[in-house]
């Protein structure tokens, strides 16, 4: 899909962040970006474009062109702000009255889908807020986006018996659970109707994962796993050592990066008393 | 006597030009993040033109924008599929190819051009430092640069006799660059987004090694007061830094 997507990014400073502040090594904590990824998940629904327009300063720029039922973008990075996400079909001029628009505030350091949900009659555009808090070590969080419209509700388990989802109703998302880290395979059972579906997923360690459950090709279903985040497999534990102290100041010396007004005003005062001394010694010194 | 006047007059007088020259980079500073904090927010006279503005939260809405303000319900715009669901429109994404191991490391702005070892970890669990004072690593168990996830590159502040590779890592500012070269793989350009000290003893393992949706880049090195009992210094420095 990711060839298929037109990603036009993006007029200035809309969604990749510009003029970030500038920030000392132990400032207050600086302004972040937030991340967002475009998703199509109404099964009977052409193709189409999204906007996105930063309510500062009014700019729309085309995002995602020609998504498809099942599609996920990738991330990007947005600058935090409040968003309107817009829907055309796909090829309508970005000047025709967008056929769905929702809204959202984009908050530093949070990461969200966009998707637009429902069957054609009933499209939605809703926000899912993506998990970015680490699991255990040795573990993977997943979850189940349920987007078929065969399995009005579905049940997804894993092998080891994790139920990821219990009648989780079309359209809806599940919160995360925990799996451990591994091969394993996922099986999702529509409630209401005779259909399933099982795929093998790899679930990494450390990685925060959504298992999106699809109406498939031929009248079946379909489960897609997609990543929300992935982070080291192994933390480290503790600090970093990185030093040898040869530029550290003795002791006894202070540091030279306090440069606060009582420094200041020390060292004009032993500039001022050093003048004087040598231009007493000087005084002295003349007459001889 | 007058001559003992002139140079207390003049030397007090560079110390004020001294002091005056050491403070606008604080004043910059100051004036920089509320300017910025004002272009993150949606500014109130938009908010004041867009009836929507007030559902403005996580809760999805169908309330208009700029397009079609008061617009209240998803128009049918958008086509239906001839004859009902028909399935997934494309094929799931083959997984990324991961980057290349990195090799070298050069950050414009501090001067640094290293070369990069790979680092993995102590018996202790804890995180080896680079071998060589001039050599930033990499740490080999994490994430590699460019790869969604943050990366992770330890460089020394100094050596025991003076400024190792990582010395200026505290002048780097948000929005410096930073590149990693890849074996076998295009250049990485990244962009700095925050610079931070932190005490070792609280140091952030889950903000610095955890999950995050795109490719990011920790710089780290080590600051603040050197303990010369433990030599050792008590802060690190996490510089973070994403993806261009």
């Amino acid at each position: 899909m990711q060839g298929r997507l037109l990603r036009i990014l993006v007029a200035a400073g809309v969604v990749v962040g510009a003029g970030l502040p500038a920030a000392t090594a132990s400032a207050a904590p600086v302004e972040q970006n937030a991340m967002i990824r475009g998703a199509h998940l109404s099964p009977d629904t052409t193709n189409v474009d999204v906007y996105l327009t930063a309510f500062s300063g009014g700019t729309t720029v085309l995002w995602l062109s020609s998504v498809g039922y099942g599609d996920v973008s990738p991330y990007d990075w947005l600058k935090p702000g409040a968003y309107a996400v817009s829907m055309r079909p796909h090829g309508a001029a970005a000047s025709t009255p967008a056929a769905l628009s929702w809204t959202f505030t984009a908050k530093a350091g949070h990461a969200y889908t966009a998707a637009g949900v429902g069957m054609n009659k009933n499209l939605q555009g809703i926000i899912i807020e993506d998990e970015l808090n680490p699991p255990s070590a040795g573990h993977g969080l997943v979850r189940v986006i349920q987007a078929a419209s065969r399995a009005p509700h579905a049940d997804v388990t894993a092998q080891n018996g994790t139920v990821l989802a219990r009648s989780v109703a079309f359209s809806d998302t599940t919160p995360y659970s925990t799996l451990a880290a591994g091969n394993v395979k996922v099986t999702a059972e529509a409630d209401d109707a005779d259909l399933n579906t099982s795929a093998m997923v790899d679930v990494k360690s450390a990685s925060v994962s959504s298992l999106v459950l699809l109406d498939g090709q031929n009248g079946g279903l379909t489960l897609r796993m997609i990543a929300d985040a992935a982070g080291a497999t192994t933390r480290p534990l503790g600090s970093v050592p990185a030093g040898g102290g040869g530029t550290a100041p003795l002791p006894l010396l202070r540091s030279e990066r306090d440069d606060g007004p009582l420094t200041w005003l020390a060292g004009a005062a032993v500039l001022i008393g050093c003048a004087g001394l040598i231009a007493l010694r000087r005084r002295h010194a003349v007459p001889t | 006597m007058k001559a003992a006047w002139l140079y207390i007059a003049l030397v007090g007088v560079a110390g004020v030009v001294l002091a005056a020259c050491g403070r606008p980079p604080a004043h910059r500073a100051a004036a920089q993040p509320s300017t910025s904090a004002a272009a993150a927010q949606p500014s109130t006279s938009a908010a004041a033109a867009q009836p929507s503005t007030s559902a403005v939260a996580a809760e999805p809405s169908t309330a208009g924008v700029a397009a079609r303000p008061g617009q209240t319900t998803a128009t049918p715009g958008i086509p239906a599929i001839p004859g009902g669901p028909t399935g997934p429109a494309h094929p799931a994404p083959s997984a990324r190819p991961s980057a290349g191991v990195p090799v070298r490391l050069v950050v414009p702005s501090i001067g640094v051009d290293t070369g990069l070892e790979s680092l993995g970890l102590l018996p202790d669990g804890t995180l080896e430092a680079p071998h060589e004072w001039g050599v930033a690593g990499w740490y080999a168990g994490g994430v590699r640069p460019g790869d969604p996830g943050p990366a992770v590159i330890a460089g020394h502040v100094d050596s025991v006799n003076g400024p190792a590779v990582f010395y200026r890592l505290r002048d780097l500012r948000p929005g410096a660059a930073a590149t990693v070269y890849p074996r076998g793989g295009p250049a990485l350009h990244f962009v700095v987004d925050d610079v931070r000290s932190y005490p070792k003893t609280k140091f952030p393992t889950a903000a610095v090694y955890g999950p995050t949706p795109l490719p990011e880049l920790r710089l780290i090195t080590c600051t603040g007061e050197f303990d010369w009992a433990a030599h050792s210094y008590l802060d690190n420095l996490v510089v973070t830094a994403r993806l261009a």
